[in-house]
Parts: C-alpha cells; structure tokens; sequence
C-alpha cells in the first residue's frame, strides 16, 4: 500500500533581480507514489532538485520557494490527505508523530548549549501526551537501548560527541515517535567512512524494527546500494529513472544512469572509466525537450522537441527516454 | 634507500598545534613523524578521514605553514623553511596545489581568464601578452578545454568539474613536475569526478607529471595511484602498493576503513555492524597506538607503546600484529 504520493508536482524558487523575475525550476513535474515499509532512495547530482523536492513531500515551502502546481499526498489512517491544503497548526501536529525530517547537518540540529537529554525532553514535551516524568524519562532510554546508543550521551553536551555519534543522536530524536515517514535528506555526506557506515546501519535497523518508510535522499550511490529498495534519479527537476535497487544497478536504461553507473570506481577495478561528457544544465534555462539531450550519444533530433515522459518499460522500472517510449508505440 | 628517481623526501614531518590558553593549554599533534618520498612520475595518494593531518602535510609541503620538526627534500636539496626568494620561486614553480573547492578557488567577481594569465606574469614564463595567450591556451587544451571557451568569463558560468578543471590548466602553466591536489573531486558532481582523475592520469603518461593525490575515496584512490599511504590521527599506519593495501589491508585501520565503505553493487551489502567512537578528541591524547581503543586485536603493548613501522611484504605497517613477522625494521 501506497503512503506517500506527489501528482505533477511542480515547486520553483521564485527570484526577483532588479525587477525581472527569474524561476528556477528545481522541481518540474515529478510524480511518485511510495510505498509502507521500504527505503525509498533518490539520487542524482547537486543542484538536480532533489533536496527541493523532498523539502516539498515534507510541506517545508518558505519563500522564494513557491509550490506552482500539483499536490502531495498523506496517507493518514486510510485517507490520502493533500498537505498543502493543512493549516500550519495542522502540518505542526503530523510532524515528527507521523513523518519526521532528519537534515545533513547534526551540529546545527541540537541545541549547544543544553544536554542531549534535555534536547529529547523538550522534544517529547512538546509534540506527545506523556505527561508523566518517570515514563517520559523510561521511553527515551528504551528508544536509545533499541537503536544501540549508549545511555551516557544523554549526560553529553553535543559539542562532546563525535560527528557520526552527534548524527545518530539526531536520527535517535527523529525516530522516537515511531513516525510512519522518515525523510533523511544527504543524513551520512558530513561524515567520515566509518561514522557514516554506523549511520546508515542505524537508518536501517530503526527501518526493519519500526517497519515504517524512509526516503533517503543522497548522491552517493553506494549508500544506496547498501539501503535503498527502490531508487529514483533525478535530472534537472526531474525524475528520469525510477527501478528496484537491483534493476538500477544491473539494468540501468536511461543513458545518465547508464553514465553514472558504469562511472562508478570500484576498489580492485582498474579498468578505464568515463564520465557523461559536458555539464549539468541550468535550472533557470534548461534545455528543451528532454533535459538531457545536450549531454546524450543517442541524441535524436525529436529529443528537442519532445519533452520524454516517465513511463513502466518493465514491472516496476520506469524511465523517461524517448529510445524506450518509441518502442512501447510499436 | 635514495634514488635518481625520487622527487621529494619528507623525512619525520611533525606539526604540533597548540590549542587554548596559557592556563589550560592542549598540545594535539597533527602531524607526527611521517616520511615517504614521491618517485618520477608516479601518483600517490594520502588518504585517511577528516582529522588525520592528511591536508596538513599538504600545507607544509607548500609552505603555507612550518613544520615543527622534519625535513622536505626536493630532488635532494633541503627546502624546508627556504628563506632564499630565488630558490622559494623555483620550487613553487615546480610544485603546483590544485584545491578541494573550486567554487572557492577563483573570485566569483574576477575573470577566470584572468587567473591564468596573473600565473604567466608572476613566474615569468612569458614575455608578452601574445605568448600569454599561446601558453594559457595550451594549457587549457591539456585539460580538454580552450581560450575560447573561457575568455571573459566568470567563475558562475562554469560547472565545478570544469571549473576544476581550469584550476588544473593554471596549475600546468609553470610546466610543474608535481601537483599537490586536495580532495580535487569531492566537490565535484559524481557524473564528472571521472574526468578530473582521468586528467591525472593522462597528465602523469604524457608529461611526466607527479601528482600526490589527498583523499578520503579510496575507491578513486585504488583507480588512479600506484601507492598509497593510509594516514590515522597523525600518522602514517600503512604505506606501500595501491593492490597490495586496498586488496589486503594488514593493518586493522585499513581493514576498518576498507570494510565501511559503501560499495556500489546491491549484491555487496554490509553485513555485521561495526562498533563506533563516542568521542574523538581522546585519540588523538592516546599515548601507544592511536587505534588501540577500536582495534579489535587490542594487546597491552599497544596501549603503551608506539608501534615500530614494520616492512613486511613489501608494505610498510605500524602494527605490533606484524612485529615479530617482520623481514627488518624500516625507518
């Protein structure tokens, strides 16, 4: 079952420069539709939208972010609710009890100058009914027993924590409800190889105990190959490709992910790697057509002209490329 | 053990940095004791985490701060705290720095251009504005770019991997024998990193350019480099062939560092978990081996004595696992 869905979505940073108004289209039409209980992973290069994007399935629009066009959906108790069309009161009170936000970077999340205990505290206080003391203060040890933290921390300003440990706390913070939806935008890019292994193991044990969804948002495609259940990539705003974990790996199809892909170093593998020729595109004036089409060896002259649309090529993988729509018309 | 071929010796760099005030002051040693030496042409990587004084032997290598212990030997001259200008000009001519951050490299409100033509000037390698523009041209064609393409230019205009790349192209222009590059590609988009450590490559084949190459992707680090050393709170734990370190890692660093690596294949995932640190500053103050605390072949001696550097199958190792299979001491 379905428990997130985004139809058409379109959000764009509105700028005013001296007059002119300019958009940056960092999300341009993305539909996706996530299930209970998997880790939904999107990929794609810095500046392709995708923190826009996950910022807008958690209804985090503040300007110059506007949300042009299309809507996201909440599954809440059997009934999709659109977000846009809650009060700000409303929005407060699903968040964290029902999908919680962990950001990239944790020093930023915890307050310095209060303990870590205090932090859960004022936390729990704030978005639960527990009124009590005692079973607040029970919770909290049994949520960090449950996710293999030591219980000293609480004790621990967050300045005394190492990177990985301080990330974790957060990830520890935003899981103590049991939210159904996690969104964890870049939550190990900060950290070192080994901090970010204890994180992502963390990410995925919290995910098979509580059985909720996480969507996980990195460019590192190793992270993803490690977690993720599904991928989607994105391109200029866009989701071009979107495959179990697996297919994307083996069989990717759109030509950037076939790029990306097969760029990818490998320790024990010498052999010559390329990468996509060009740059990534503007989002103020991306290319027509498909966006990728400037960068792309099968390049058709249609390709210019024809915007290519996310459509199922196999059971469950999806691409926007006109190679794979033109066989499909066949 | 010197040979014609060696470019650069550091021999025992150790940088102490003092942290806090008169009454309660911290002594953590960035750097202490590392020795290795760059071949002609060859490329080295230093990897090791954040923390691990990797960047710092970059910055003393440059001069940008002074060691406070150790020497640098450039092609068998000492060139550590090179008071002599004339001499100071010839090695910065020769040993080039290309950094991490290309967006903060050049000045968003200057011309790129203009970067390389100040480089042209300041080592006199031209004469006149006509030879300028021969020489940045061709040092933009060895980077797969042209004069045209970036002429009146600014820095916003250009992606990271080709602003990157013209950070490579200025580097080329004193026709140096080794480039000093810091984390080149972490900041550069995944669909372009390819292109930059390629360009290393071709830079080494074609003009004989040695590159020691800072980084914390051992998997660019395994496609690029013939040898690597791997650096841990300050020093050098494991040093020797790229095949020989990142296929069997000896000590229990590198087999840490290799196993938590994300590898890219679904078929390869992580299967038992790894224990963490809670602090970090602790190891850094640790008296015997740094890794002591995590090491899961913790032994006594290791918490109170440094470790030996130990050859061993032609990788050096500071491990007390290998002191007793060791072939002979090195230094």
């Amino acid at each position: 079952m379905s428990i997130l869905k985004a139809e058409n979505l379109k959000s764009f940073y509105i700028l005013d420069i001296l007059g002119t108004k300019q958009s940056v289209m960092a999300v341009n039409g993305v539909n996706l539709e996530i299930k209970e209980n998997e880790i939904y992973g999107i990929a794609g290069e810095s500046g392709c939208g995708k923190t826009t994007l996950i910022k807008t399935l958690y209804g985090m629009i503040e300007p110059p972010l506007n949300v042009i066009d299309g809507g996201v959906f909440y599954n809440i108790d059997g009934k999709f609710i659109n977000i846009f069309s809650l009060s700000e009161e409303e929005l407060r009170n699903i968040r964290w009890e029902y999908v919680s936000y962990i950001p990239q970077g944790s020093m930023s999340v915890l307050n310095p100058v209060s303990k870590i205990s205090d932090s859960f505290w004022d936390f729990i206080k704030a978005h639960s009914n527990y009124k009590d003391r005692v079973e607040i203060e029970d919770s909290i040890k049994e949520h960090l027993n449950a996710v293999g933290l030591p219980l000293e921390i609480l004790n621990a300003y967050p300045h005394q924590l190492s990177g990985g440990m301080r990330q974790r706390v957060t990830i520890a913070l935003a899981t103590i409800l049991k939210p159904k939806i996690i969104i964890a935008d870049e939550p190990s890019t900060a950290l070192d190889v080994v901090a970010q292994r204890g994180v992502i193991q963390l990410l995925k044990n919290i995910q098979q105990s509580q059985k909720n969804t996480i969507i996980l948002v990195t460019h590192d495609m190793g992270v993803h190959a490690n977690i993720s259940d599904r991928i989607a990539m994105m391109y200029a705003g866009k989701i071009i490709e979107e495959a179990k974990t697996e297919e994307i790996f083996e069989n990717p199809l759109h030509p950037y992910t076939k790029y990306l892909i097969s760029s990818l170093p490998k320790i024990g593998d010498k052999s010559y790697k390329v990468s996509a020729p060009g740059s990534p595109p503007s989002l103020i004036n991306p290319p027509t057509g498909c966006k990728f089409h400037p960068r792309c060896d099968n390049f058709k002259p249609e390709c210019k002209l024809k915007e290519p649309k996310l459509i199922e090529v196999s059971k469950g993988h999806k691409v926007a490329c006109l190679l794979y729509s033109k066989e499909m018309e066949q | 053990m010197r040979d014609n071929n060696e470019l650069l010796r550091i021999e025992g760099l150790t940088k102490v940095f003092s942290l806090g005030s008169i009454f309660s002051r911290v002594r953590i040693i960035a750097v202490n004791n590392v020795s290795f030496g760059i071949n002609s042409p060859e490329i080295f990587t230093l990897a090791g985490e954040s923390g691990s004084g990797k960047t710092t032997v970059a910055r003393i290598i440059l001069g940008f701060i002074e060691p406070t212990r150790g020497s640098i030997f450039y092609r068998g001259n000492n060139i550590t705290n090179l008071k002599n200008e004339e001499a100071r000009n010839l090695f910065r001519r020769d040993v080039q720095a290309i950094f991490q951050n290309p967006f903060e490299t050049f000045n968003p409100l200057r011309k790129v251009s203009d970067y390389l033509y100040e480089t042209c000037w300041s080592f006199k390698v031209s004469r006149d504005k006509e030879e300028s523009n021969k020489i940045v041209d061709e040092a933009l064609k060895g980077v797969g770019l042209s004069l045209e393409e970036v002429r009146n230019k600014y820095p916003g205009e250009f992606s990271g991997g080709q602003l990157q790349r013209i950070s490579v192209a200025r580097a080329l222009i004193t026709k140096p024998k080794l480039l000093i590059a810091d984390e080149p590609v972490s900041m550069v988009d995944a669909s372009l990193r390819m292109s930059i450590v390629n360009l290393f490559k071709e830079l080494k084949e074609k003009n004989n350019v040695s590159v020691i190459y800072i980084t914390h992707d051992l998997a660019t680090a395994y496609y690029v480099s013939e040898r690597i050393a791997i650096m841990f709170r300050g020093e050098i734990v494991e040093m020797g062939p790229v095949e020989k370190i990142l296929m069997e890692p000896k000590h229990p660093y590198t087999m840490l560092l290799k196993e938590s690596i994300p590898e890219p294949d679904p078929k390869m995932k992580w299967q038992e978990s790894i224990r963490l640190l809670t602090s970090e500053e602790e190891e850094y103050l640790m008296k015997g081996c740094k890794f002591a605390g995590r090491c899961p072949y913790v032994m006594d001696i290791c918490k109170r004595e440094v470790p030996n550097n130990v050859l061993i199958d032609g990788v050096i190792v500071k491990c007390y696992l290998y002191a007793s299979k060791s072939e002979k001491t090195a230094v």
